[in-house]
């Protein structure tokens, strides 16, 4: 009997399941052609020394030898990536958070302002930017100006100084905070007012509401925004191949230069898609990293 | 359970398929392009020479070629195009021109892809990394010696900037020189003589009281790019120093750790005792040392750069107050030469079907009269002695590019080998020049860097 039933319903859903096929084939063709197989061939070149110009030959691990024992490149964009990192993700969400907050109060305009916060998200890092962000930060710049401005005789190149200049091109992607800005604002906005006013009676102050209301009501999104946002940064190449090219003295160098650099200016296409599955790597286990530890920190109200 | 292993087994089988058709992808293409292109192009070659012979030119043909540039350039371009098109009427060209920035990239791209153009303009600079490669990319345009006057250029030029391997990979279009760009109001304000051959040091001693009588003003602007900075200071002043060439053709590195520390000693030099623009300010002036508000304020008395940048550095600072002078050499040196190259290539793509074609339009840019007052000096003065002849003749070209180029060719700097420019050479002492500048390592620890890091480059190249 049961036996029988579940045959039956396994060929309709056999036939079903083909329709979907079909009904998916738009996106399926598109993720086998443009996704699923330049990941598996960049997989491939990596293990040859495919210089994007001639054919590629077989050289087994040779490419992550070299990149573990021998480029000195490669330790250094590492460590100025990690610092990226840890520098902008913290820094823009709470930035973000803290723009959401704003938002989220009943000003007048406040579409308006929406909309102005978010443009800096949709200019990107884009060449007119790069050249904004020379002018800003250069010896003879506003923000030397500024400083002066309130009596500190600053003479520091922002962009030009190695010790700075990692800081200043993290600025720009702070800048960008728009896109988390909005999710935040949605879920701020998702918090039930009863909450609030609970808390009103028991005579909770609007400092102590944000920390024990609003932040954990908000951790599912403070964690997609984490995830995506580090993964961004990791990849981040833009910004400092248009302000800097990775100077000075290499304390820009970004990953995803080091990538660009092997892949376009060296010619050596197999040796930069195994410096991309390193990075590949490193990511998923920062973002297994995150999700092991969301079950502690992260609060899901539909759970109870 | 069963369905899930069913579909387990169908996903897993799907991956090796896909995997086995892009493990074929990654081999097959290019192993086959290279084989027909071969045989291809003989084939045409007898088919070409057949049309040849009956009619000379008839058939419709279209040919693509790219190139980068300012916008000057560009007009000009496309104006010798719209003549050539209207003298023959059979030919449509089709141009594919942008700035500097991605050029290099794209037409790597288009090389891979096989959709790069008939005519491609290059950079000399890139040749050995563009012919090392496993496929033929460029055609020897040796070739096509019946159809393009290969007379018209030095032979030393041909032979040591244009060709690799005996192979003629493209015909220079024009001749780069490099110098100092001078503010002369700067200078006589400080009391700075022009008519002197500067030296490295003498352009210490003189920074050193341009920041006495002013903090603010600077004697010199090294533009910190490494398409600047490494060959006009780092090689040149190895070669005035030793009187040869860091690295020979051979693959070796032939100055020693003293004499690459010696270098290093004087770059830091010249930057500590406040003669050249600090790096940390110019850093984001790279390649573009013309917005340099210094330079623009005239409180910068001069930048060293390659002749092909002068027109935009002239006119930020205002004609009437510009002047160029020679680069400075090595004080007692063994060689007291100046830095030139042949700027721009232009080369037959072997992947085009009108290669024949494509030479006739080369020859006509080259060495007609119609393309050179058309041309004028829009890709520095033309390296074609036909050309160059009209340019001068008619006063076509930018006095200053004229003066410095000419300058420059009455003492040229012999042509450097091209291990020396490979892109990732060049960005290991560009890196190491940073870290000796910015105070991270001594010269002798950079030298001793350089060397290691270079050597084992070089080692790689050789294979």
């Amino acid at each position: 009997m049961l036996g029988r039933r579940r045959k039956n319903s396994f060929n309709m859903y056999k036939r079903k399941q083909w329709m979907g096929l079909v009904y998916i084939m738009p996106w399926l063709i598109g993720f086998l052609v443009f996704q699923l197989s330049p990941l598996i061939s960049s997989l491939w070149y990596s293990f040859t020394d495919y210089s994007a110009l001639g054919e590629a030959e077989f050289i087994g691990l040779e490419n992550y030898r070299n990149l573990f024992t021998i480029d000195p490149n490669f330790r250094k964009s590492l460590s100025v990536t990690l610092k990226y990192v840890f520098m902008t993700v913290p820094a823009k969400l709470i930035f973000a958070l803290f723009i959401a907050m704003l938002l989220s109060m009943k000003l007048r305009a406040v579409n308006f302002f929406r909309t102005v916060y978010y443009i800096p998200s949709i200019l990107g890092a884009s060449v007119a930017i790069a050249t904004l962000w020379r002018f800003l930060f250069m010896r003879d710049g506003l923000i030397n100006d500024i400083l002066e401005a309130f009596g500190l005789n600053s003479t520091i190149d922002w962009i030009g100084d190695p010790r700075f200049a990692l800081a200043t091109i993290s600025l720009l992607a702070v800048w960008q905070f728009g896109s988390s800005m909005v999710l935040f604002l949605a879920g701020i906005k998702q918090i039930p007012q009863d909450l609030y006013e609970a808390a009103c009676i028991d005579g909770a102050s609007k400092v102590k509401q944000f920390f024990i209301i609003t932040i954990p009501m908000l951790t599912p999104i403070v964690f997609f925004n984490l995830i995506m946002q580090m993964i961004t940064a990791f990849q981040d190449f833009t910004a400092p191949f248009l302000i800097t090219s990775g100077g000075p003295a290499n304390e820009t160098y970004l990953y995803g230069m080091l990538l660009y650099d092997n892949a376009f200016r060296f010619y050596k296409m197999g040796y930069a898609c195994a410096l991309s599955w390193v990075l590949f790597v490193i990511i998923i286990a920062f973002t297994l990293l995150l999700f092991r530890t969301s079950a502690k920190w992260v609060f899901y109200s539909e759970e109870d | 359970m069963k369905k899930n292993f069913v579909s387990l087994f169908s996903i897993l089988l799907v991956i090796a398929l896909s995997m086995a058709t892009l493990a074929g992808c990654g081999n097959a293409p290019a192993q086959q392009s290279g084989q027909t292109e071969g045989e291809e192009t003989a084939k045409e070659k007898e088919e070409d020479s057949q049309t040849e012979g009956e009619s000379g030119s008839g058939e419709p043909v279209t040919l693509r070629f790219s190139w980068w540039g300012a916008d000057v350039r560009h007009e000009a371009t496309l104006a010798a195009i719209e003549a050539y098109q209207k003298a023959n009427p059979n030919v449509t060209i089709e141009a594919e021109y942008q700035g500097f920035e991605g050029y290099q990239q794209k037409m790597m791209t288009q090389l891979t892809g096989g959709t790069a153009p008939d005519l491609i303009q290059i950079d000399n600079v890139w040749l050995m990394d563009l012919c090392s490669q496993k496929t033929v990319l460029f055609d020897d345009i040796n070739n096509y010696s019946d159809i393009i006057d290969l007379s018209s250029f030095e032979k030393q030029i041909i032979d040591s900037y244009c060709s690799y391997d005996g192979k003629l990979i493209g015909i220079p279009l024009g001749t780069n020189g490099s110098g100092l760009m001078v503010n002369h109001e700067f200078f006589e304000k400080f009391d700075i003589p022009m008519d002197t051959q500067f030296t490295w040091d003498s352009i210490i001693e003189y920074g050193k009281k341009v920041r006495e009588a002013d903090p603010e003003s600077y004697l010199i602007g090294i533009d910190p790019s490494a398409e600047s900075i490494v060959p006009l200071f780092w090689e040149p002043y190895l070669l005035g120093e030793t009187g040869e060439y860091w690295i020979s053709d051979d693959f070796q590195i032939t100055c020693t750790k003293e004499e690459m520390g010696k270098a290093f000693s004087k770059l830091k030099e010249l930057y500590d005792s406040g003669a050249a623009v600090p790096m940390g300010e110019t850093i984001s002036f790279s390649a573009k040392m013309e917005q340099l508000p210094k330079w623009v304020n005239g409180q910068l008395g001069c930048i060293m750069d390659w002749s092909g940048r002068l027109p935009a550095i002239k006119s930020a600072l205002g004609a009437e107050k510009f002047a160029t002078v020679n680069v400075p050499v090595v004080a007692d040196g063994k060689l007291q030469t100046y830095p030139t190259k042949p700027s721009l290539l232009v080369g037959i793509n072997n992947a085009s079907k009108h290669k024949e074609e494509a030479a006739k339009f080369i020859e006509w840019m080259v060495n007609s009269e119609e393309a050179a007052e058309i041309l004028k000096d829009v890709r520095s003065i033309p390296t074609s002695k036909t050309a160059r002849e009209i340019v001068d003749e008619k006063g076509l070209g930018d006095p200053d590019v004229l003066k410095m180029v000419t300058n420059t060719l009455a003492n040229p700097s012999s042509a450097p080998p091209y291990a020396g420019r490979n892109a990732e050479i060049v960005a290991i002492v560009l890196e190491e020049i940073q870290k000796v500048v910015y105070g991270q390592q001594t010269p002798e620890e950079g030298a001793e860097q350089l060397t290691a890091r270079v050597q084992a480059k070089l080692d790689s190249l050789k294979k």
